[in-house]
């Protein structure tokens, strides 16, 4: 084993995931399938009032008997999305079954042969037209051919087309979209888009394989084993695109978008590169040097725009082997689009945007002027109590765009009386934000310290947006002689119990929080964790919740008891004005550690084994146990805190605002 | 009918079983914080099986979750927003165990390390990836990731007062 190795086993210590792992994963994939299911619903909700009025005009204009839902799938439809033809009859039988055929002229599966594909299918909601089985068949009899891919029938199955009855298209979620026969196409939008590339037509490129089968250099070209390959992570690294980009757009230089995201498979189709072109030889006029250029677009930042000092060229291609995949088979682009300016939804995506969706655009950075001016005008009102929220940035989608605490007086009520600020970073490409630390001097000596970010707003203007920035400060975003503060309200049981938290730098985790409702977890700074539970349960010795406590009291001992942890002795404090136990608990040392997560916790029920995943040996949790308040709905309120061993008095000083805050409301 | 590429899929839960620890612990590594890494961990399991039709099928599933769990470490990072870097004054940490305190130094040193040199110095030295495998994953040549290995490799041994 290398000497490296050794040592990052060494960090890896007797980590072991959870046990329960596995169901987690399928739990999590449920709970988001719930999610969106409810998002469909609002928008099936929606979907059906369209095809409702679609189908409302129908009976109106064309008198089709309007009991039938069917109706507006019946027909002959005809889809060139794939660069063939494709015909589809749609048949409605007596028996109330829906019969699809689609043919293909030309269908590359079948090595360019005609095919033919079979079904019966079901109207859902009266806008999708679910084919659950179809039968796939090539006319010649060959067999077909999609190396690289999962089995057809697997692709195939519930093959879905989902009507837009105010197009009177059909759509089958990917790429295919189907006309009725004898429609017009619809016309192109503005935007400047290509299909094939370099070839034209699926003919074209089975004359291009052809050529490179027989070595012809015309061809051998666009042949790349690598971009075949299943593990291709760099799919920009190609001769297709560099080719491409220099003889299909005419680019010198150019740079790939945001650290180089596709989706697609590895191995091709590759889709939603995006390349943004960059004035040759010229330096960035916005952003000279790269020294402050965000981690994830520095390497973008050197790059000199093209359309004007502002705007990129940007396209979003398509890589794919239409005709024979795998190493043997040529490239081309399928598709490409010049993408246009869209506004960003959001501060955050104006602050970060999403390359694949739009126009690469970079903004002026504010000047030293502008910005010492803004700072002077926005901390100057917080002197003088009035007027500083006009300053503040608040974009009406509120998504990572707060409102700044203490504005004018610390959480004492003292009033500032004077202020001073420091820049930490920026501006950073591309859209040019700078974020400083200012600090407020109140006149009964706290100090208030906090991070802001300076950056151009959508309507041109600099504003304020509170916090701080991405990968750059050890600093909470705002404290109180250096604790951090409480800001934002929280409640549990229905709001029988409130609290209060500085929210960063506790924060609620991905999900929305862990474990069933009376339970509140949040990450703190570092590798800390706070939870607050209602009714814990202690655990048998196979880790199986027990009988509930009678009282904090019991639940202490049961704690006590637990041979794996140390733990102090309870000592008596106050939480919200209600008698607690504090006992802080630890798992006992060991030199080789064997804590299983999951069970071997403190003799805490569910909820705690839950929260205790984030307490490794080397950490430690301090716990507040009390019984509430008689008629509130629960019993006993835990709140632990749990943090490395280093950092702990750290923590539970930034623990201690969120503690005081605890109040409790009996109904 | 088509496809004689792969006529077995794996099955989901053999590759959960077979590549869930060994992630995790690469994870461990790379940010730092055990809790972190088993979230992010997740994350990328559950996004793998919801797309397991297609990722199934691939000749390397798992070089498409080590991919997808770096671009949700950046990404968390990034949502995070504040997250703040471990500062912590160093304590003594012998009464949790040599074993303990060896991890926290190992752990320290690599998140002192840029990311780009730790996640090349996991991928390579950990995970057994060559210079080409992890220049695919981080959309580096090959070339900079041994830049990054040799500099990462470098900085930890002399961050832990190891000899080469």
């Amino acid at each position: 084993m290398s000497e490296t190795k050794e040592l990052l086993r060494r960090g890896v210590g007797g980590f072991e995931p959870m046990p329960d792992a596995f169901d987690r994963v399928l739990a999590r994939r449920d709970r988001k399938r719930r999610n969106q299911r409810v998002a469909a619903g609002v928008l099936g909700i929606a979907v059906f009032a369209l095809a409702a009025v679609g189908f409302v005009r129908l009976l109106a204009s064309e008198g089709t008997p309007g009991s039938d839902p069917r109706s507006p799938f019946e027909g002959t439809w005809v889809s060139t999305s794939d660069g063939g033809t494709q015909t589809m009859i749609v048949r409605v039988s007596a028996d109330d079954a829906v019969e699809v055929t689609v043919t293909d002229e030309v269908d590359r599966v079948c090595g360019g042969t005609p095919s033919t594909m079979t079904g019966t299918g079901r109207i859902e909601d009266g806008t999708a037209l679910v084919i659950p089985a179809p039968v796939f068949t090539c006319d010649a009899g060959s067999q077909a051919e999609n190396p690289g891919t999962p089995p057809l029938d697997g692709t195939l199955r519930d093959w879905t087309l989902v009507l837009d009855p105010e197009t009177d298209t059909l759509s089958d979620g990917a790429d295919g979209v189907w006309l009725r026969e004898g429609a017009e196409e619809p016309s192109p939008g503005p935007t400047a888009s290509g299909q094939m590339w370099p070839q034209t037509s699926y003919q074209e490129v089975v004359e291009a394989q052809e050529l490179a089968d027989a070595g012809d250099p015309r061809s051998t070209w666009q042949v790349d084993p690598d971009l075949a390959s299943d593990d291709n992570l760099y799919p920009w690294d190609s001769e297709i695109v560099e080719r491409f980009a220099r003889e299909g757009l005419g680019w010198e230089d150019w740079s790939i978008g945001r650290s180089g995201t596709f989706s697609g498979q590895l191995g091709g189709p590759y889709q939603e590169l995006v390349l943004i072109r960059c004035a040759p030889g010229r330096t960035n006029p916005l952003y000279p040097d790269e020294a402050f250029a965000d981690a994830f677009v520095g390497e973008l930042a050197g790059c000199a725009p093209t359309i004007d000092d502002f705007r990129y060229e940007t396209v979003r291609i398509d890589l794919e082997q239409p005709g024979l995949r795998g190493p043997s088979g040529v490239w081309v682009v399928t598709r490409w689009e010049m993408l246009q300016p869209v506004e960003p939804r959001s501060l955050y995506e104006h602050m970060y945007p999403h390359f694949e969706l739009r126009q690469v655009e970079q903004v002026a950075p504010p000047s030293d002027a502008e910005v010492t001016s803004l700072l002077q005008a926005f901390l100057g009102a917080r002197v003088d109590g009035e007027g500083a929220e006009r300053y503040v940035h608040r974009h009406p989608d509120g998504f990572d765009d707060q409102e700044v605490p203490i504005l004018y007086a610390t959480t004492g009520g003292s009033p500032y009386e004077r202020y001073e600020f420091d820049r930490l970073q920026g501006p950073v490409w591309p859209s040019g934000w700078i974020e400083f630390r200012i600090r407020l001097f109140a006149e009964d000596g706290t100090v208030v310290e906090q991070s802001l970010i300076v950056v151009r707003q959508e309507d041109g203007r600099l504003g304020l947006m509170y916090g701080s920035s991405f990968a750059t400060t050890d600093l909470f975003p705002t404290t109180e002689n250096g604790v951090p503060a409480p800001v934002v309200p929280f409640s549990l049981l229905d709001g029988e119990v409130t609290f209060a938290v500085a929210a960063p730098p506790w924060q609620e985790p991905w999900d929305g929080g862990v474990g069933d409702l009376s339970t509140f977890m949040l990450f703190g700074l570092d590798r800390s964790s706070m939870m607050i539970m209602a009714d814990p349960l202690p655990v048998d010795a196979s880790c199986e919740p027990g009988p509930a406590p009678a009282d904090a009291e019991a639940l202490a001992r049961s704690i006590r008891s637990n041979p794996d942890v140390d733990s102090t002795a309870p000592v008596a404090v106050r939480v919200g004005g209600v008698d607690a136990l504090r006992m802080d608990v630890a798992f006992v040392a060991s030199e080789t550690p064997t804590v299983q997560p999951g069970c071997r916790e403190l003799g805490l029920g569910s909820a705690v084994v839950e929260g205790t995943r984030h307490l490794y040996v080397d950490g430690r949790m301090r716990l507040y146990l009390l019984d509430l308040p008689e008629g509130m709905s629960a019993r006993i309120l835990g709140i632990a805190i749990a943090a490395p061993e280093e950092g702990f008095e750290r923590v539970m000083e930034a623990a201690v605002p969120t503690l005081d805050s605890f109040e409790f409301h009996a109904p | 009918m088509p496809s004689e590429a792969r006529t077995v899929a794996l099955d989901f839960e053999s590759f959960f079983r077979a590549e869930y620890r060994s992630l995790c612990q690469a994870l461990v590594l790379l940010v730092g914080d055990a809790f972190e890494a088993e979230e992010i961990a997740q994350e990328t399991m559950t996004r793998v099986l919801e797309r397991w039709d297609r990722v199934g099928a691939m000749d390397s599933p798992a070089g498409y979750a080590y991919r997808t769990a770096l671009n949700l470490q950046r990404k968390r990072i990034r949502r995070l927003a504040v997250r703040a870097k471990r500062r912590f004054a160093p304590v003594p940490v012998a009464d949790i165990g040599p074993a303990a305190g060896d991890r926290h130094d190992v752990r320290r040193a690599l998140q002192e390390l840029p990311d780009g040199l730790r996640a090349a110095l996991i991928l390579v030295d950990w995970l057994d990836m060559d210079t080409e495998e992890a220049g695919r994953v981080l959309d580096l040549k090959p070339a900079s990731v041994r830049v990054r290995l040799h500099r990462a490799r470098s900085a930890l041994r002399d961050a832990l007062g190891e000899t080469s």
